[in-house]
């Protein structure tokens, strides 16, 4: 421990001694004051380890949506057949999709792909669609000006039997794949009769 | 050949500066823990790639498995202020006693007209199961509760914190469609237009497949 230069006149320091006898021959002990605080740092830190493995650390991350306005009429924007992509979540964490618009009156059935949302589901889906209409409208090149606003337009549209996992899901995905055009829409009975028709989810 | 002598030096340190320390920093991190108020439902959220939120200024509408929707709001001044509104709203009279209890309650999932009750059950029986039924939701305006509580949590963020509440659904993961329809249905009603998913991080989940 510490060393103590309490001796006077001549008294002769014992190493590592407690206390020191003087020459006066007084035969008070002077007993150190000082505590070895070793094992109390032990027990700080083992309690401060403790704790900090015990709390559970939640990381709450958050997914920022916006919808359009409802009262404003919406904007009818354009956009070429071709380049739509409508994706129905079904039932079972199943993803229908098809190219094109779905309408009644149209003689063409669009043809529909079944997925999932695994990594070589619709991601994959969602990249290939977009890289073919970039190319087919001659937008290949990232660098090309108006290249962003030449991909694929996606219309997510969640069934009832859907769950929220899903809607959650397909929002990341356009994350991932960085897709920027995409509207949440509520899934209409045209789109129910054609999956219904196709047989499928049921 | 002369002895080097080489001066003996005790090898012990003094600890107490470390002591100190450790202590400071066992009591800090004690004083700053600050338990998680119990839910009156276990939700099981699903991950995304999206980024983290402050905790604070969040209006959190937790959705059940079953469709309920609870209300909390972390601020307790804030909650005070929503309740004085709601109590305005639903012609509702708190006593002070009630307000500070409600101060602390965590989620309310129970209709205006059994919050009385509910807040007079204590903090150990509020959670139990069963007790919560959810706030009334509904795809229009009139009789919509979740879209009252919605509109005076904004108006007690603003008031009391200057600040813009940020809308938050905490959905579980199996929770059906049209029960979060319904509920984000509930805020365009109410004109909010922006609001959030609250998901867990998304780790190396997807580098395990494949």
């Amino acid at each position: 421990m510490a060393e103590m230069n309490t001796g006077s006149g001549g008294g002769h320091k014992k190493k590592g001694g407690k206390f020191i006898l003087t020459e006066g021959g007084s035969r008070a002990k002077k007993v150190s004051t000082r505590v070895d605080m070793t094992p109390m740092v032990d027990l700080g830190f083992l309690l401060i380890t403790f704790f900090i493995f015990t709390t559970t650390m939640s990381k709450p991350a958050s997914m920022e949506v916006n919808k359009p306005s409802t009262e404003k009429p919406i904007e009818k924007n354009e956009v070429k057949e071709s380049r739509t992509m409508t994706v129905l979540l079904g039932k079972d964490n199943q993803i229908f999709y098809f190219m094109g618009i779905n309408d009644p009156d149209h003689k063409k059935i669009p043809q529909i792909n079944i997925t999932d949302f695994s990594e070589y589901g619709m991601r994959k889906a969602l990249m290939e669609k977009d890289k073919e209409v970039r190319a087919a409208s001659g937008y290949s090149d990232p660098n090309m000006t108006d290249y962003a606003k030449n991909g694929v337009v996606v219309i997510i549209k969640p069934c009832d039997n859907s769950v929220y996992k899903n809607i959650v899901d397909i929002l990341d995905e356009m994350k991932v794949t960085g897709i920027k055009s995409f509207a949440w829409a509520e899934v209409a009975p045209v789109d129910l009769t054609l999956l219904e028709k196709s047989n499928l989810n049921k | 050949m002369p002895k080097v002598k080489v001066a003996r030096k005790s090898t012990a340190i003094d600890m107490t500066a470390m002591c100190d320390v450790a202590f400071l920093l066992l009591t800090f991190f004690i004083l700053t823990t600050k338990f998680k108020p119990k839910d009156p439902v276990v939700v099981d959220i699903p991950s995304s790639h999206g980024k983290q939120i402050k905790a604070k200024e969040v209006v959190l509408i937790t959705v059940s498995t079953d469709g309920k929707a609870f209300w909390d709001i972390d601020n307790p001044k804030v909650r005070q202020s929503t309740l004085e509104q709601m109590a305005e709203r639903y012609k509702i009279q708190f006593t002070t006693e009630e307000y500070t209890q409600f101060r602390n309650a965590g989620a309310v999932g129970v209709p205006m007209s059994q919050l009385k009750a509910w807040l007079n059950l204590g903090p150990d029986k509020r959670n139990a199961p069963g007790v919560a039924t959810g706030i009334p939701k509904d795809t229009v305006l009139l009789g919509n509760e979740l879209g009252d509580w919605l509109l005076c949590s904004k108006i007690a963020y603003k008031v009391e914190e200057k600040k813009d509440a940020i809308i938050a659904i905490k959905g579980d993961k199996s929770t059906d469609y049209p029960a979060i329809k319904t509920v984000i249905k509930t805020f365009e009603l109410r004109k909010i237009l922006r609001f959030n998913f609250v998901t867990s991080l998304e780790g190396k989940e997807d580098a395990i497949v494949q």
